[in-house]
């Protein structure tokens, strides 16, 4: 039965909301759990905004009394430029190279059947399953060795890792959606492979393109464990790691000033998210692992 | 179960949101009855079904069955039995635990479940020994559809509900399962209502059709009613008489209205259109009729027209012939004979006029109408 | 595809040879380089590293399982691995067991949907690291929530939400929740809602359509989501430091590698530790894998006895 593959979201008889006791409890508990977690969530990134602009606040409601001082200090304490631009530089630089690297090697995946797919397929698994401090730690300490350790390049190099197969799994199902009888008829139409490829395939695959490069972006924006292993210097700091670095090194700095450069990290963060709603369904982030 | 003596749908509405999918839906079925609900997608017949079934709450209206209000009563406590168009057989269980699954339901002793289960798989020609054990995803198409009809009927429900049960097969094995359904129907006795958008389906499977359209019961009667003495013009382009020509009424003799083409050609035409008598001269009416009943061979007495063969189609035993009229009108028109005819020769054909049926004008996308595109010239 | 039908008979058959689809090998081959290079390469030094114990980078020396016998001899590092299972079990099977029934209830969609997965997803792009961070007032002694507790007079003390397990569970929670409840929610609303109705027309409750329909049908989807939710919780790291207590209840191997490897800067040993790290995962998932396996097939091959 292939339709139980596909998903029934939406059913047009979906029984109509007729009022009865089991229903309206159903519907408490549902919206209670949901919205308890999500107010929790809210609340508490909103704590972190409000800190980053109070004097001191212990014990009570809301602090007393606001400032904004705890940005200029920040600034002073971190070369901001530097952890931003490094932050997006990695960001952005991984996002494009697994793109460029990640695409034919969907392409394949999607279009070819051949011996050895499986072993292919289980090859691109595997750093997407294993957890990153597993490999992580051998990994810096061979970067170091090869002296990339604590550049840029060696950051970049090594969030590649579960990203590029990350973009590969997402991206398969997009091009296994393009009909392939597409292909034959622009080539029966008389162009060649590389003209079907940019006027043809190219085009159509482009909504697959943007979500995996949204979805890469915003996963290696927030990647820590990786970067953290390699990035031993401190101009080859990301946000999320200098953010670790002052938020576990605690006593040193006053928590507003942890909490200014959170706030910072989540306007960075969001803006992106901003971006890749516009682009991307939410349930997209995970889909690429409900596709096996 | 208990056998039903009488099933009554009253007034039953139901919507979505703010669009309605049925309106007032009347209809009293007597016990062992076989039903059909005919009309194209999205004309309500699914919502019927379902509503009768349970799986929709009513917005408005009830449901009778035996005297008995049975309307509140949730879908699996009502005892009726439903087939589904695309089976929704339990993918993780196998054939037997398929059929079983209902049966455990209520309950049954063991010796009678197993009793039931080869019952049921025999009266669909499934073999218990051969396919017991397997799983719906090793089934063919045909056996699965087979299986879905006994894992209902083993419960022997007082209704069953087809769902376009065999909109999912091929021809062959649609006509195949036709026939046996139609047997089990008056093997069991079993009332039965019956989903279809094809015709010649609700035709030779049912005593009753009902013909809706856009939540709206449009015609009830049996096939032979519904087929002879369509009431709209709607209807009758759902039995397939897909020539129409726009008609002029000239006057009215006896039980025959005598009208004019816009080629100036007088014809004959009964009709069974209910709401036809206020016609006076000069009221622009359609004309229909069946290709199969326009004839050119032998011609009828009167109600004769003349036009240039424009396309010849062999179909198997007949000519499918498209003539074009002096106007450019096209009318197709069927030919029992085994010369083609010549292309672009004249033809004279005509029609009884008790088979030349007139219905006010309406705009209605047909479903046959632009057959001509699929007509391809004969090579010669 | 295409075009090899034609003129198709043409061609004196010969034997088919096996022919290499260059095409595919250049396609693949980035990524394929990339993965080897960087994955495989790194896994297989970090694996000879790990067998050759001192603070040399060079590997040199005789193959030795010195690191992984001190990690199992000293009972202040390897207790890590029973914390770290009381760290991560608890959250996975709460995480399940809490989505089942709430996608159950969004299977067939309902009101507000895009907003909710939108707000669901948002600890999965703050990244561990900020939630971690943005916990530590909101749950702490001090922070909102105790604020709340104590003025609704649930409690009178304020609750140790940070630094302690409850710190990390939470945060787990919030950070990996959201993934585990939308694979579940895809699973179960890849089942056809007429399989639910047939049930019904058969005559079984909504309870039973649960149980026997819904729940086998789902389960091979739970293991899945289950395996990777464990994975991802017992590796837990910056959370386990920032929000726990990594000296003593939440000393989580992945802490107890990272020292190793950085602060004693004994790189041989931390890998030693990350490898059983990865083993344990490993034992796990694939008892979970088989355990499916095992229940899939006697759910397929298995039925009809009771007949």
């Amino acid at each position: 039965m292939a339709t139980t593959t596909q998903t029934y979201v939406k059913s047009k008889v979906m029984g109509r909301p007729a009022f009865s006791i089991s229903k309206l409890a159903g519907q408490v508990i549902f919206y209670g759990a949901v919205g308890f977690f999500v107010i929790n969530l809210l609340l508490m990134v909103s704590t972190v905004v409000i800190d980053s602009f109070a004097q001191s606040w212990f014990k009570t409601l809301l602090p007393p009394a606001f400032t904004t001082h705890w940005y200029p200090d920040l600034a002073d304490e971190h070369n901001m430029t530097q952890l931003l631009g490094n932050t997006f530089f990695v960001a952005i630089s991984t996002t494009l190279i697994a793109l460029a690297i990640a695409f034919p090697a969907a392409y394949v995946l999607a279009r070819h059947q051949f011996r050895l797919k499986g072993l292919l397929y289980g090859l691109f698994l595997l750093p997407m399953l294993i957890p990153p401090l597993v490999y992580g730690i051998p990994l810096a300490t061979m970067l170091i060795r090869v002296g990339l350790g604590g550049s840029l390049v060696g950051i970049v190099l090594v969030n590649l890792i579960p990203i590029t197969p990350f973009v590969i799994f997402i991206l398969t199902p997009f091009i296994e959606q393009v009909d392939p009888s597409l292909e034959s008829a622009s080539r029966m139409l008389g162009a060649g492979w590389f003209r079907t490829f940019r006027r043809i395939v190219l085009p159509l695959i482009i909504p697959g393109l943007l979500a995996a490069g949204v979805l890469a972006l915003v996963r290696t924006f927030a990647a820590f464990e990786l970067t953290y292993l390699v990035a031993t210097t401190g101009s080859s700091q990301t946000l999320a790691v200098a953010l670790y670095g002052d938020a576990s090194g605690a006593g040193i700095r006053a928590h507003q000033l942890v909490n200014a450069m959170a706030v910072i990290y989540m306007l960075s963060t969001m803006s992106l998210v901003v971006v890749a709603l516009i682009f991307v369904k939410p349930t997209q982030f995970v889909v690429s692992l409900k596709n096996r | 179960m208990e056998k039903i003596k009488k099933l009554e749908l009253r007034g039953v509405s139901r919507s979505f949101g703010t669009t309605q999918a049925l309106y007032d839906f009347n209809l009293e079925v007597a016990g062992g009855m076989f039903v059909s609900l005919l009309g194209p997608s999205g004309c309500g017949k699914s919502t019927a079904l379902n509503c009768l079934a349970g799986l929709l709450d009513l917005t408005h209206g009830e449901i009778i069955l035996n005297d008995q209000p049975i309307h509140n009563i949730p879908a699996e406590k009502r005892g009726i039995g439903m087939v589904f168009q695309n089976y929704a057989l339990f993918p993780h269980l196998n054939v037997t635990k398929n059929v079983s699954y209902g049966l455990e339901n209520y309950k049954m002793p063991t010796s009678e479940m197993e009793r039931r289960v080869k019952w049921a798989l025999d009266l669909v020609h499934l073999d218990l020994k051969e396919f017991g054990h397997r799983l719906p995803a090793q089934l063919s198409g045909g056996q699965q559809q087979r299986l879905a009809i006994a894992r209902t009927i083993a419960l022997e429900p007082a209704l069953l509900l087809l769902d376009e049960p065999l909109s999912n097969l091929d021809t062959k094995l649609r006509s195949e399962m036709r026939i046996e359904i139609k047997n089990m129907h008056r093997h069991l006795g079993l009332t039965t209502v019956y989903v279809t958008h094809d015709q010649s389906e609700a035709m030779s499977l049912s005593d009753l059709v009902v013909v809706m359209r856009a939540g709206r019961i449009e015609q009830i009667g049996t096939p032979q009613d519904i087929y002879n003495c369509p009431n709209s013009l709607y209807v009758a382009d759902f039995m397939g008489y897909s020539n129409r020509l726009p008609v002029e009424i000239m006057g009215q003799e006896g039980s025959e209205w005598l009208v004019q083409t816009d080629t100036g050609v007088m014809l004959r035409a009964s009709t069974t259109y209910a709401g036809n008598t206020g016609w006076q001269k000069g009221d622009h009416v359609v004309a229909v009729a069946r290709p199969d009943e326009m004839v050119a061979d032998p011609l009828p007495e009167t109600n004769r027209l003349k036009g240039t063969v424009h396309l010849v189609d062999y179909v198997g035993k007949a000519f499918e012939i498209l003539v074009r009229l002096d106007n450019n009108e096209a009318i197709q028109l069927l030919v029992w004979s085994q010369q083609p005819t010549e292309l672009e020769h004249p033809l004279t054909f005509g029609i009884r006029p008790n088979r030349l049926l007139l219905f006010p004008t309406e705009n209605i996308v047909s479903t046959h109408s632009p057959k001509a595109a699929s007509l391809k010239p004969v090579m010669s | 595809m295409v075009n090899t039908s034609i003129g198709a008979g043409t061609i004196v058959a010969a034997e088919p040879r096996r022919r290499i689809n260059w095409g595919i090998v250049l396609l693949c081959l980035p990524a394929l380089a990339f993965v080897v290079a960087m994955f495989v390469i790194p896994f297989l030094f970090g694996l000879n590293l790990s067998l050759h114990p001192g603070n040399s980078l060079d590997a040199v020396g005789d193959l030795s399982f010195a690191n992984y016998l001190q990690f199992f001899n000293d009972p202040g590092q390897s207790d890590s691995v029973w914390i770290t299972f009381q760290v991560a079990l608890p959250v996975t099977v709460f995480s399940i067991l809490i989505s089942i029934p709430l996608a159950y209830y969004m299977r067939r969609g309902i009101r507000l949907e895009r907003f909710i997965t939108t707000l669901l997803i948002l600890p999965l792009t703050l990244g561990n690291v900020m939630v971690a961070q943005s916990m530590l007032l909101y749950y702490g002694r001090q922070g909102w929530f105790n604020q709340a507790l104590q003025a609704l007079h649930i409690i009178k003390d304020p609750l140790p939400l940070v630094h302690s397990w409850w710190g990390v569970e939470i945060a787990l929670f919030i950070q990996n929740f959201p993934f585990v409840f939308l694979m579940i929610l895809g699973y179960m609303s890849g089942i056809s809602p007429d399989l639910e109705r047939a049930s019904r027309m058969l005559g079984a409750s909504a309870w039973r359509t649960f149980w026997k329909v819904i729940w086998p049908l789902i389960l091979p989807g739970v293991a899945i989501a289950f395996c990777l939710n464990f994975v991802a919780n017992f590796t837990v790291f910056p959370s386990a430091v920032m929000v726990g207590r990594p000296d003593d209840q939440t000393k989580v191997l992945s802490v107890v590698a990272f020292r190793a490897a950085y602060e004693l800067q004994n790189p041989s040993l931390g890998t030693a530790i990350a490898f059983v790290m990865g083993i344990i995962e490993f034992v796990v998932v694939s008892a979970v894998l088989y355990a499916r396996s095992r229940m899939t097939r006697t759910s397929v091959l298995g039925g009809g006895k009771g007949v």
